[in-house]
């Protein structure tokens, strides 16, 4: 399956142009860092079993775009928030992404788009990402601590969705508990 | 408007913010003042129209934590109370109890009628361990002996001198930059700290050199704040310097949860100024962060066991596991002494490279 990031700068899911573009950035930067030109492979367990996808982006990542990115963990954050965001969109049934502020950046809600409240009955994405995974930073562990954190909503009822990335050897996994 | 609109308009000045913190950054502040305008209306209007949630609660999280990011804490404050003041979901609670406490932080920042000399900078801390004007011990006794270190090796970088690993430490620094406590303070919990002139001289602003010091300290905190690791190259040219100040700084940081939030403030042409240390201990990054040569790309290690013995003049140390296995670890230069030596005997969890047969240590940090 292919992952086009370059829509992301269409605004897809509800999501503002200008957003999508910075996220894109974001993807590319972090790719680009770990040796990754487009067309690389991102093995994903997904709900349904392991994908193997292929990540696919025209953006050029010039010097000028790496010192907008020095902060390459932030970086990391935003590009996981990109590729959860295009998996989202294959694996939830939701077609709109609602954001709200939180630290320095956002928590993000999976819904329809319809008239009956903002952030009623809307499903929590959980996102982290891994520049680069080691014994103690590793996908299996980050899962684990975002699957955790989506008890603390439990009690609405709802299903929330845990999406982590990680792009040294492009890998990640989107679960739906 | 709708409470719709309004939030996305709010999250479209937020975009426009994150993009102008990189593009133009004098765009930030406006951004970010519009951004949280546009929030606050949505939930007045929400407001007005229905208390359900979790709408409600997350509408002002975000009002409340945009209010924040456009330096409103009073505007941040207020909507907290609303927020508490209703039901809201527990995890919803807890996260605006968070922002509460980031609210208090930067009021306790201020120095209270407190005068700061230029060579003079107060330390404020904050978070589970810390009460009203009371701290669990060693999170306060640890962070004053870390900047200790901190000021001892700036005033060495500054003044051009080798990274010393050995020794006792130089008797001018000492009577130029060894640090003196006052009384703490009731706040989060602060204190002042007094670089050199330990008793009634007053230090000359601008002219003396701990100015210099605390001044160039606080600029490399704004950069790892930023997270901007080349900047930081740039600023501590030397490796062994900057590998000490990063591990140094990664021991000051809050972890989180026992201690929230560390800040200095200082006094600069009549103005004060407050920096927060805004990274936790878990942000700081000590692995190589370059492109991956695939062809030697080092393995990563992490090892429990006690620290057991240093050689200095080979720069290694000895680490025994729980099955009494013995594995020597190379020490890079400026961790050593400040770094390593307060954890022997102990019980650690030690992160380093294997390349080959030698394992080079990365990050070390006390097995809790």
């Amino acid at each position: 399956m292919e992952i086009n990031l370059d829509t992301l700068g269409n605004g897809i899911m509800g999501l503002t142009q200008e957003f999508g573009n910075f996220l894109l950035q974001a993807c590319s930067v972090c790719l680009d860092n770990q040796g990754h030109s487009s067309g690389v492979s991102m093995n994903l367990a997904a709900p349904h079993g392991t994908q193997n996808l292929s990540l696919e982006w025209s953006a050029i990542v010039d010097n000028q775009i790496k010192r907008n990115w020095s902060d390459l963990q932030e970086a990391t954050e935003y590009a996981a928030t990109g590729i959860a965001i295009k998996l989202a969109e294959s694996y939830s049934e939701s077609n709109c992404i609602e954001r709200s502020s939180k630290g320095t950046g956002f928590d993000y809600w999976l819904g329809d788009e319809d008239e009956i409240g903002l952030f009623q009955r809307k499903e929590r994405l959980e996102i982290s990402g891994i520049l680069r995974e080691n014994s103690s930073n590793s996908l299996d562990k980050r899962v684990n601590v975002k699957t955790e954190q989506t008890k603390a909503s439990a009690n609405t009822g709802l299903k929330a969705h845990v999406c982590v990335v990680e792009f040294g050897n492009p890998k990640g996994e989107y679960k739906i508990v | 408007m709708t409470v719709k609109e309004l939030h996305r308009e709010a999250m479209k000045y937020n975009d426009l913010a994150l993009i102008a913190k990189r593009d133009d950054p004098s765009k930030v502040a406006e951004y970010s003042r519009k951004s949280f305008e546009f929030e606050k209306q949505a939930f007045v209007l929400f407001s007005s129209e229905s208390n359900e949630e979790p709408t409600r609660s997350v509408l002002l999280r975000s009002a409340a934590n945009l209010a924040m990011l456009s330096s409103q804490p009073r505007e941040a404050e207020k909507l907290i109370s609303i927020g508490l003041a209703g039901d809201p979901p527990e995890e919803l609670a807890e996260e605006l109890r968070d922002i509460l406490q980031q609210v208090n932080f930067f009021r306790h920042l201020e120095t209270k009628g407190v005068e700061l000399d230029s060579n003079e900078i107060q330390l404020s801390i904050s978070g589970n361990e810390v009460g009203h004007g009371i701290i669990r011990s060693d999170e306060f006794l640890n962070r004053i002996e870390i900047i200790e270190k901190l000021a001892f090796r700036t005033a060495d970088r500054l003044r051009k001198k080798p990274f010393k690993e050995r020794g006792r430490k130089r008797k001018s620094d000492v009577v130029e930059f060894e640090p003196f406590l006052s009384v703490p303070r009731a706040a989060s919990f602060a204190v002042t700290i007094r670089f050199g002139h330990s008793t009634n001289q007053i230090a000359i602003p601008g002219a003396d050199s701990q100015t210099f010091l605390i001044d160039d300290l606080l600029q490399n905190i704004e950069i790892i704040n930023e997270g901007n690791y080349d900047k930081l190259s740039g600023a501590i040219e030397e490796d062994d310097y900057r590998r000490n100040f990063l591990a140094l700084i990664k021991k000051l940081a809050p972890d989180g949860e026992r201690i929230k939030l560390v800040g200095f403030t200082v006094k600069r042409d009549n103005e004060l100024k407050t920096i927060p240390l805004t990274k936790i201990k878990t942000d700081f990054q000590f692995e190589d962060l370059s492109p991956v040569d695939e062809e030697v790309k080092p393995e990563t290690v992490e090892l429990i066991g006690i620290l057991s013995r240093a050689d200095s003049k080979k720069s290694t140390i000895r680490l025994t596991d729980k099955n009494n296995k013995d594995y020597i670890i190379t020490v890079p230069k400026g961790l050593l002494s400040d770094v390593v030596k307060p954890y022997f005997e102990e019980e650690v969890v030690l992160k380093g490279v294997k390349i080959g047969k030698t394992i080079e240590l990365k990050d070390v940090e006390l097995n809790e």
